[in-house]
């Protein structure tokens, strides 16, 4: 049982939630937010729907009652070095009419490269 | 199903591609099923429905485009020992994927309420699972450092296949003289002023020059308990062998874990053992229990309390104190005035902290010829106070003491000790009168108290 090491340096956790529905320039608004981070060299986004939920303006989302389901909640996760995420946050910000976004510290590691597939 | 205790754990986040492939499996489903061996708390899958960068496929095309596979996220709350020493395998799983880690607190974890965790459970399900060990030839300075600094007691010793060959344990290290005093003495000396630490580093060179390994100092006479034996059947060897540690070993005599004490009160405290729908019809209690009938938690703790606890008067002179002290077999003294209200609490550190610089080398070498058996008196210079007043029990005592009311149930009492880290308590009547003290031990009882 003995303890093998592994390398990890520090980061940051950004959440967006947005709704599903919410536009920017004629595209769903949480595409044109995972192509900024791409084009800014953020290298991964993960998008995840929530199944029901309620924002600022406290209209509730769901996905159980198919006519209010058209804007369910949002979540996309960056996860990247403080600097990068530092300097993504205001241009994420400018597509963001509304909606919240975080940040967490964490412990990023990375996967080993693998030679073989 | 591990316990994860309340309080400080971490989270760990996997991003991965949902068809990411792990010999011939899902990679999130081996993961899953490594979680699971391992003895995590929990772990939980959600499938995202749109990403890019997670997982094996790469994406360095010029222009852009979501991943063609699902991203999956893998999250995983549990102690931060167990996570770290998990991360080497799972990262060797992946194929560039990306795993974080951040502090969370716990609220609230229960397991299992549902069904109803038994005494059955099966030590698996609660032994620790990061366990440090050492080989069998593994020089005994290591094995004195490993001890000093680590927060367990004792350091199981397997061979090359992590076969368990024996274990040793701080007592045996007192024992064979590498180690000249108590754990717990020893680094409250250090901290207290480097005089006393050199006295000890001189002490303990006998271990930094000696050619002998852990096979030579081992004890190979160790208890065990099957993976798959209940946790009953732990806390009875627990109680009958007054041990505070037991290997837990597959049928080939694999070190799989670690049971402690501490791991079984944890159990007791989270288990609806406690919870008055799970110890009605299906926890029933023998006859011959004290209150057979009123559920586990409701208990008094009068049912397991300790009776012959070691008490001094605030003014006890210090030797008396003192031969009190190492006699007990808790190594603990409870000071009381003539009414035996509580007052204080006095253990060989508090002794040796309340004390002048000038006289801790000296007591010191008192209380390292008492742990190997070899009583001195005490020595004069201790006798007296700076103002040359003669010392007595309060000086050296702690009075920050946590006592437990008669009346007070089982569950409280192990709340207690779980919250304020206390290895027993002294327990007071309606006039605040010391009756007796409580310690995990007592506790353990519980345990075989349901079946």
């Amino acid at each position: 049982m003995t303890t093998r090491s592994y390398q990890s340096k520090g980061g940051k956790r950004l959440r967006l939630f947005v709704g599903e529905a919410e536009e920017w320039q004629g595209k769903p608004l949480y595409q044109a937010l995972v192509e900024h981070a791409w084009q800014h060299g953020i290298r991964g986004a993960t998008v995840l729907r929530g199944i029901e939920g309620f924002g600022p303006e406290h209209h509730l989302s769901t996905e159980r009652l198919p006519d209010i389901a058209e804007n369910l909640p949002l979540i996309i996760e960056i996860v990247d070095s403080d600097e990068r995420i530092e300097m993504l946050l205001p241009v994420l910000d400018r597509l963001m009419q509304r909606g919240m976004i975080t940040v967490s510290p964490v412990e990023i590691i990375l996967a080993e490269e693998r030679a073989e597939r | 199903m591990s316990l994860l205790r309340q309080g400080k754990a971490q989270m760990l986040t996997i991003y991965l591609g949902e068809s990411d492939q792990w010999q011939g499996q899902q990679l999130y489903v081996a993961i899953l099923q490594v979680l699971r061996d391992a003895g995590c708390a929990g772990a939980t899958v959600t499938r995202a429905i749109a990403g890019y960068g997670a997982g094996a496929v790469l994406h360095e095309h010029k222009a852009w485009q979501w991943s063609s596979a699902t991203p999956i996220i893998v999250q995983v709350v549990d102690q931060p020992a167990r996570l770290r020493r998990l991360i080497p395998q799972l990262q060797a799983m992946m194929q560039g994927g990306l795993m974080t880690l951040h502090e969370v607190d716990v609220l609230k974890y229960t397991h299992a309420r549902r069904q109803g965790i038994s005494a059955k459970l099966p030590v698996r399900q609660i032994m620790e699972t990061a366990v440090t060990t050492a080989r069998l030839d593994t020089p005994v300075a290591s094995i004195v450092e490993l001890l000093l600094q680590a927060p367990f007691r004792v350091l199981p010793i397997v061979d090359a296949q992590n076969r368990l060959c024996g274990i040793v344990s701080t007592g045996d290290l007192i024992n064979t003289g590498l180690l000249p005093m108590r754990r717990g003495l020893l680094r409250t000396a250090c901290e207290l002023d480097m005089q006393n630490a050199e006295t000890i580093a001189t002490k303990l060179q006998a271990a930094q020059h000696s050619s002998r390994t852990a096979q030579d100092i081992m004890n190979r006479q160790v208890r065990t308990i099957g993976l798959d034996q209940s946790i009953r059947e732990a806390a009875q060897i627990l109680i009958d062998t007054q041990l505070r540690n037991l290997p837990v070993v597959d049928a080939t005599g694999t070190l799989r874990g670690m049971l402690t004490r501490a791991d079984l009160l944890q159990a007791i405290r989270t288990s609806p053992l406690m919870s008055p729908e799970a110890s009605g019809p299906t926890q029933p209690l023998p006859h011959s229990h004290p209150l057979a009938g009123l559920p586990v938690q409701q208990q008094p703790v009068t049912a397991y309390l300790n009776t012959d606890v070691a008490t001094v008067e605030q003014d006890a002179p210090l030797t008396e104190t003192i031969d009190v002290l190492l006699t007990s077999p808790l190594k603990r003294v409870v000071v009381v005035d003539a009414a035996r209200h509580v007052k204080g609490i006095i253990s060989d550190v508090d002794v040796l902290s309340h004390m002048q610089d000038e006289v801790r080398p000296h007591l010191l070498a008192t209380l390292a010829d008492w742990a190997r058996g070899k009583p001195t008196r005490v020595p004069s210079v201790a006798l007296r106070t700076t103002s040359g007043r003669a010392r007595v029990a309060a000086d050296v005592m702690n009075p920050q003491v946590v006592t437990v009311a008669a009346t007070a149930s089982i569950q409280e009492v192990v709340d207690l000790m779980m919250t304020t880290h206390r290895k027993f308590l002294p327990v007071i009547d309606h006039e605040h009168r010391l009756i007796g003290t409580v310690g995990r031990f007592d506790v353990l009882h519980l345990l075989l108290g349901t079946s």
